[in-house]
């Protein structure tokens, strides 16, 4: 499958999702004005995406506005039903030591979501 | 319309500076998404300068993100066709206040009352697990929205919303809301 990358904005996440490198990472600040149709093709991607083996999602974003909340809840939504028995998605959600703000939408989303979510401290 | 918003925009300005309290940043009139995230990178940049702590800063930055989109999202317009609003920052001794103002149909008056009188009965964890209902509904408005505004002003402000409708005229009126941030206390 095609690698999707998009390059980081004034307001948008840069986002890789890369299988023939293994590599898959939404990185920056996410406020876009119309979220919804930022995450789009990024969702879009995801409904192609059939992957088998381990594969690890990095997030490391340090801004997130509410409607990338929900937006960023879609992409995990879709991981979760990617995830199978031929398939182990784990999300390493990453944000700064003192940045109490993401690390708890970090765990907002281990509540929600039935996907490996590690919290990470950087 | 736009002399109403002009008059209070007035207003305010003069009581700040009888008050002695610094406007940290004010704009009246229509903004483009553009100047949005032109107003918060300045306004954070204003932040650290004057050694807010980082914590408050954030809070700051992701407050009047929300509030400027949800305006930009949905205020009405004026006779003119030009989104009429006007935002304060005003630093205070012991906290900032915001104070954010819109064109508002007078029918959704009521629904938007009866949210912000149910965020502001919220207790911490109240909130929260509205929040998280609200999230994990996800329901997006045909503007694009999902309900997490307000929510997301009143967890980033750890404080009541005021709020005031006041009429234009027989379909419109002006939405004026405002709430503190601490300076000291919980980050």
């Amino acid at each position: 499958m095609d690698k999707l990358e998009i390059k980081e904005g004034k307001n948008t996440p840069h986002i890789i999702f890369d299988p023939a490198g293994n590599r898959f990472s939404v990185a920056g600040k996410s406020f876009p004005e119309n979220a919804k149709k930022f995450y789009e093709p990024i969702l879009s991607w995801l409904d192609q995406f059939s992957p088998s083996g381990n594969i690890e999602f990095n997030f490391v974003l340090y801004y997130i506005s509410s409607s990338s909340i929900i937006s960023i809840l879609e992409i995990i939504r879709k991981l979760d039903k990617i995830n199978s028995s031929n398939t182990s998605i784990t999300i390493n959600w990453c944000f700064e030591e003192d940045d109490d703000d993401i690390k708890k939408i970090g765990e907002d989303y281990q509540r929600i979501s039935k996907l490996n979510i590690n919290l990470i401290a950087n | 319309m736009k002399e109403i918003f002009d008059n209070r925009f007035s207003a305010l300005e003069a009581c700040f500076a009888s008050d002695k309290h610094e406007i940290i940043q004010a704009h009246k009139g229509e903004w483009t998404h553009e100047d949005v995230e032109s107003f918060v990178f300045d306004l954070e940049s204003k932040l650290l300068e004057k050694g807010i702590k980082k914590g408050i800063a954030k809070r700051m930055f992701s407050l009047i993100i929300e509030a400027l989109q949800n305006i930009r999202l949905h205020g009405e317009r004026d006779e003119n066709g030009v989104q009429q609003s006007f935002y304060f920052i005003a630093l205070k001794p012991d906290r900032f206040t915001v104070i954010t103002a819109n064109v508002i149909l007078n029918r959704v008056i009521e629904k938007v009352q009866t949210r912000i009188e149910k965020i502001n009965e919220l207790d911490k964890a109240g909130l929260k697990e509205y929040y998280m209902d609200t999230l994990t509904d996800g329901q997006r408005s045909s503007k694009g929205g999902a309900g997490l505004g307000f929510i997301t002003v009143a967890m980033k402000a750890k404080n009541k919303i005021d709020y005031d409708f006041s009429p234009i005229d027989g379909n419109k009126s002006k939405f004026e809301m405002s709430c503190d941030i601490l300076l000291t206390g919980e980050e």
